[in-house]
């Protein structure tokens, strides 16, 4: 008697847990923190769902055994695909080895299990070295809620890290002038080959900050910041059999001279083509190759540099090649 | 052996015969002379042997340009090597690491490794490879070169080679086509040869020979602009170096000599002679750790960096 309601209550939580993840899967997110918090507790309720969890313990066994390393594992996280309720997409992180300065290096699996045999399917195993920028920490792990169609055939899972990754080491030491570039949240999607879930896209950084100063402005000097923020969409046209994407970024620019002050919204975005192996990500020319043409002109350059990109990309260093086949 | 798809060169088997040399130097020497950036396959890194190479990184940030090579004398090992944009914004002052690695060609697994680092300057801009970047003009910014740099009997050397992209703003002078030559022992890659300037290229200034014609607005905007218009105007002097091993070692490895054939062009006179091409010999010996340039004619005062012309006047 007893037994039967425990079961009709644990079934009743399951459709309701489902019903919410398909839910949130499919609705436009309402602003980044509220998105992000919602979709935590839901990862965390995933992760209660029938044996979601002890999967996730054994897997992780399995893989400290195969590295011969301790078994304990962090930040699980875990999506019951909305689309194929079969499928739950699963992921955490595992202490791998200490690395010089105390930082560690982490294991970051994410695997594909099957919830009624609660077999693994596919797998992927990346390593995450924590450095002086990169720090792991309880929020860095977490699945889009969200499939990228690639084409008919293939959706795409997607995982965010976020990693306090930050570099105030100067980047240009001219004139005295000082400018630090950061950014925090990487995304990875994945699609499913056999046995295994491959990153077409890796580590794509979704957030760009820089600030910096310009001494050789008027007033002594101004101080520059520039931040965005972005997502990925899928786009119609397609390269090597998948859809472009493009990363499309908001933010603003902020400029001060001591003075004035100057708050302009800025936007930057980027189509990502499929190389027939990956979506290249070429950080330094994300989001834009504009965003790296930061100085003292400031607010209005942005329309202005256009043509001047273009046109220094000629180059001219095979011209005595040429000549050298004479 | 000869591993790069490349045009015979007539030039290899003269100097060969100039200099003496064995016939693996003539293999050597058409290897890396004729090296050309769109004769070559390109050296593709299968997906397994990148996520091997990223997870050997454990960075986040993506390859900037990334090569894989099986070696053709140890085919159970590939040679990897990536570029990894490590700060600064501006094309041109920009830093990289430039990681080179040995993987066992089965399972992926990495076994040896060197960790370097790459500053761009004047002649040294990385260019992404991403799909967009198709110009065809545009070599790869990295090449895996497997000529046989054989230094003693038992050691043959691995080359990594750096392309530059541009030719740098205003500058009369560059040298590019970086190789880094490293020895494979155990779990090291150890560098022995590190940013050996292949490609040379320099404007000789003299009377510009445009320098009567009606100097209007229109031929001052373009003198300033045009790049091509400088080659007009101006001497160049440019040149691709080759490699050669010498018969003499020197603390185990043998003596190494780079020869720079190199042509005149741009606004030279009707009346040519044999006097517009020359050989520049640099040499270079190992010093127990790595090869320093023991003699060079790049450094010759007396003929180089110096005013006078070292070709004759016309």
């Amino acid at each position: 008697m007893n037994k039967s309601l425990i079961v009709f209550t644990a079934l009743l939580l399951t459709t309701i847990c489902s019903a919410n993840s398909y839910a949130l899967g499919s609705l436009k997110k309402d602003t980044p923190e509220q998105a992000l918090y919602e979709q935590q507790k839901s990862q965390q309720q995933d992760c209660a769902l029938n044996q979601l969890g002890s999967v996730i313990d054994f897997d992780a066994a399995l893989l400290s055994r195969k590295h011969g390393i301790s078994s304990s594992l962090y930040y699980p996280v875990c999506w019951v695909l909305p689309h194929n309720k079969e499928q739950a997409l699963l992921s955490y992180f595992q202490p791998y080895k200490e690395i010089e300065h105390n930082y560690t290096s982490y294991l970051w699996r994410v695997i594909l299990v099957n919830r009624y045999s609660n077999k693994v399917e596919a797998r992927y195993t990346g390593i995450i070295n924590e450095n002086s920028n990169i720090k792991v920490h309880s929020d860095t792990n977490s699945i889009v809620h969200r499939e990228y169609a690639l084409n008919d055939n293939t959706p795409a899972l997607g995982l965010i890290l976020d990693l306090v990754n930050y570099d105030n080491s100067p980047q240009s030491q001219q004139h005295g002038d000082y400018q630090a570039f950061k950014t925090n949240r990487f995304m990875t999607l994945f699609v499913q080959q056999g046995d295994k879930l491959r990153p077409v896209l890796k580590h794509l950084p979704l957030d760009y900050e820089i600030e910096g100063t310009d001494l050789a402005g008027s007033n002594g000097g101004v101080y520059l910041h520039y931040g965005v923020e972005g997502e990925v969409e899928v786009l119609p046209t397609t390269s090597h059999g998948y859809h472009d994407l493009k990363l499309i970024t908001q933010g603003q620019q902020y400029r001060t001279d001591g003075e004035y002050d100057q708050i302009e919204p800025i936007n930057f975005s980027s189509e990502l083509k499929y190389d027939g192996k990956r979506y290249p990500v070429i950080t330094e020319r994300l989001p834009s190759p504009e965003f790296w043409q930061i100085n003292q002109t400031g607010v209005n350059f942005l329309s202005e540099s256009d043509d001047e990109s273009a046109s220094k990309i000629v180059p001219n260093s095979n011209q005595p090649e040429s000549q050298d086949a004479n | 052996m000869l591993t790069n798809k490349h045009k015979t060169n007539p030039f290899c088997c003269r100097l060969t015969a100039l200099f003496n040399s064995s016939l693996l130097t003539c293999a050597l020497l058409s290897c890396t002379l004729a090296f050309s950036s769109t004769s070559h396959a390109k050296q593709e890194c299968s997906i397994d042997a990148l996520e091997a190479m990223e997870n050997d990184s454990g960075d986040v940030r993506g390859f900037s340009a990334a090569v894989c090579k099986q070696l053709p004398h140890q085919e159970q090992f590939t040679m990897g090597a990536y570029l990894q944009w490590t700060g600064g914004s501006y094309a041109g002052e920009r830093r990289y690491t430039l990681r080179t690695v040995i993987m066992d060609t089965q399972t992926h697994e990495v076994i040896a490794r060197h960790t370097g680092s790459l500053y761009e300057r004047a002649g040294l801009t990385i260019v992404a490879d991403t799909p967009d970047n198709k110009d065809p003009n545009s070599p790869a910014p990295l090449w895996i070169d497997t000529a046989n740099y054989k230094l003693n009997s038992d050691t043959r050397a691995l080359g990594v080679r750096v392309q530059a992209q541009q030719h740098p703003e205003g500058a009369n002078e560059y040298k590019s086509d970086y190789l880094n030559l490293f020895v494979h022992q155990g779990r090291f890659l150890i560098p022995v040869v590190e940013k050996l300037p292949l490609y040379y290229w320099k404007v000789w200034k003299n009377e510009p020979s445009g320098y009567h014609v009606a100097r209007t607005p229109e031929v001052i905007k373009s003198e300033t602009n045009d790049k091509a218009g400088l080659t007009k105007r101006y001497i160049v002097e440019s040149g691709k170096g080759a490699l050669h091993i010498e018969p003499k070692q020197y603390k185990g490895f043998a003596d190494l000599k780079l020869l720079t054939k190199t042509k005149l062009s741009g606004a030279l006179p009707k009346r040519t002679d044999s006097s517009q091409s020359r050989t520049i010999i640099t040499h270079l010996r190992f010093n127990g750790e790595r090869y320093y340039i023991l003699e060079s004619k790049f450094s010759d005062k007396r003929d180089w960096q110096h005013s006078e012309r070292w070709w004759k006047p016309w």
